[in-house]
């Protein structure tokens, strides 16, 4: 049994949050971040006061159990995991406390807001919205483990095109620049969408500030070292699609210009809300100089990044360390008042000295193969 | 002409195979060898996928590591099982991968039509059998001009047609193109009409004339 406990986490629990890390960046970044403690409280007080009102966290966690779903039935269709359908041949009893463990350590952030909520109604006597929050956290569990089960039961699906798609395919080749795009938004959309919240948010609220007082450039910097660093998930996605998903890249002779200008046609499509919102909202009292360097030194760092992740094959858990200490680096450069074109410059320079010099003996830790 | 010399590949310092010395000429090179022998990370590390050390060079000067973009011009590989990401067409593909590899629309055409892909050129992988991902594949390994094609398990999943319009067009990039073929193979090759140059064996790590 504890084989399958373990072949369950990795393939779904330890994968599901490694996709969706950049959805769970922007809700502790709002919760630990904007709201203060006694918000939590007046929030969970609100909530738990009417039925009526509870309807909003059961609404949320029932669109994250439907992900939740989705990323399970997704994630049975890649052919690496094909292995797991023998889980069907287990006891009915071994079975679903299999599938029932894993939509609990899935549906966990809901469950421990869901506990947090029933502290406040067993303080406040609200038993109706208790017995809501039991009745509605039990109803997620048990749904997603019948989705889960019937999953398992029925692999290899027939793949149904919609007819948009159908015309797209038929319309248009796609260029290479658009193959990451389309493929990040159809395996890991809420990381895609939680990241791009995230960054746009950040950045909204940075150039809010300057409406209120008067700031340097530095502050807008901040905002911008922040906000682009948790764009990596998505630079570590790009890498591995390019050197895994796509194996063949490889061995395909694309000179180092035209595959910087792939990965930059791809950075740009992916980070079109943030270089929007800093364009759109860039405080009036600087010039075009500050504008064109701070979206500089904002392309800078995921292409440091995409090239720092050519040394050596780094999983999410060995580079967010990095990244955090690399982030408090330029933070500080800024707070001592390195221009921002400077710091860009550093990033980009060593970002593709390191790309031009590891690309071709970069390597997953591979098994040997037959 | 392709020369090996001193290859090795090794993997977390454990080596997995090497080579001291191979001439390859125009023609096809059976390599054999028991599963998890090394045949694909040999192949592997050929076509640029897996980096590797030693000199792999054609007999102009084009060299693996000090020249890695002319000589992935020259090298195409098909892999045993091919997996592509499941929202690509087989157009996208092969019109991606045929400009890379320098090869015209007309070129593209003709081993669609060959290989018999027309009905699903413009569907999704996700929607393919291994057959026909491995007749996209395959298609794939021919696109360009290039001078060493590796072939991993060419014959697995084709239908009987396919398998011939395969074995056809092998004989004729031998014929008019002067190219090498290195492929494995679990099944008979001398059952097929292949002149096969060579055949190798991978023993103890290492190549043997088998």
């Amino acid at each position: 049994m504890k084989i399958i406990f373990s072949i369950l986490q990795r393939v779904l629990v330890r994968e599901f949050y490694r996709a969706n890390a950049g959805l769970f960046f922007l809700v502790i970044g709002i919760g630990a971040g904007f709201m203060r403690s006694y918000e939590h409280i007046a929030l969970a007080e609100f909530f738990t006061a009417s039925p009526m009102l509870m309807l909003v966290p059961i609404l949320v966690w029932t669109i994250y159990t439907f992900n939740v779903m989705k990323f399970n039935r997704d994630i049975l269709k890649r052919k690496e995991n094909e292995f797991i359908f023998y889980i069907t041949l287990l006891p009915p009893s071994q079975k679903w406390i299999g599938l029932f463990t894993t939509l609990f350590y899935q549906l966990l952030p809901a469950i421990l807001y869901g506990v947090f909520l029933m502290a406040f109604a067993v303080k406040n006597n609200f038993m109706d919205t208790l017995l809501m929050i039991i009745l509605s956290l039990l109803l997620l569990l048990f749904i997603g483990a019948l989705a889960l089960s019937h999953a398992l039961h029925n692999p290899n699906q027939e793949k149904r095109i919609g007819v948009f798609t159908k015309f797209l395919n038929v319309s248009i080749t796609k260029p290479y620049p658009l193959f990451f795009p389309e493929w990040i938004a159809k395996r890991e959309p809420l990381m895609l969408f939680g990241t791009k919240i995230f960054g746009s948010l950040i950045l909204l609220g940075i150039t809010q500030l300057y409406k209120t007082d008067v700031y340097d450039l530095r502050l807008l910097g901040l905002g911008i070292a922040i906000a682009f660093p948790v764009q990596v998930v998505l630079v570590w996605e790009i890498h591995r699609f390019d050197n895994f998903h796509f194996p063949l890249n490889r061995n395909l002779p694309i000179p180092f210009t035209l595959h910087l200008l792939y990965f930059l046609c791809t950075l740009l499509i992916l980070t079109i809300p943030e270089l929007g919102m800093i364009i759109k909202n860039f405080p009036i009292e600087f010039n075009s100089w500050d504008l064109i360097s701070s979206i500089l030194f904002a392309l800078s760092i995921p292409v440091f990044f995409y090239g720092l992740l050519y040394t050596k094959d780094r999983d999410q858990e060995k580079l967010m360390p990095l990244v955090f200490i690399f982030s408090i680096g330029w933070i500080l450069l800024i707070l001592f008042k390195v221009p921002l074109w400077a710091i860009a410059s550093m990033n980009l320079i060593t970002g593709l000295a390191c790309l031009k010099k590891f690309y071709y003996s970069f390597e997953y830790f591979s098994r040997p193969e037959s | 002409m392709l020369t090996i010399d001193n290859f090795s590949k090794a993997y977390s310092g454990t080596k997995v195979i090497s080579i001291d010395s191979l001439i390859l000429t125009s023609g096809i090179y059976w390599i054999k060898g028991e599963n998890g022998s090394g045949k694909t990370t040999f192949f592997k590390s050929l076509a640029g996928l897996h980096p590797c050390e030693g000199k792999i060079q054609f007999d102009d000067g084009i060299d693996l590591h000090n020249n890695p973009i002319p000589f992935r011009k020259r090298v195409n590989y098909s892999e045993a099982e091919p997996q592509y990401p499941g929202f690509l067409t087989s157009k996208d593909l092969i019109r991606f991968i045929g400009k890379t590899k320098g090869a015209d629309q007309k070129q593209q055409d003709f081993f669609i039509e060959q290989f018999n892909m027309s009905s699903y050129f413009e569907k999704p992988c996700e929607t393919y059998s291994s057959g026909m991902l491995k007749k996209l594949s395959l298609a794939i390994a021919f696109l360009g001009s290039p001078k060493l094609i590796i072939l991993d398990e060419p014959l697995i999943t084709l239908d009987v047609q396919a398998r011939n319009v395969l074995l056809q067009i092998m004989e004729n990039y031998i014929q008019q193109h002067e190219v090498t073929f290195l492929l494995s193979s679990h099944q008979a090759l001398e059952s097929t009409d292949l002149k096969v140059n060579e055949t190798f064996v991978i023993e103890n790590k290492t190549l043997v004339k088998g």
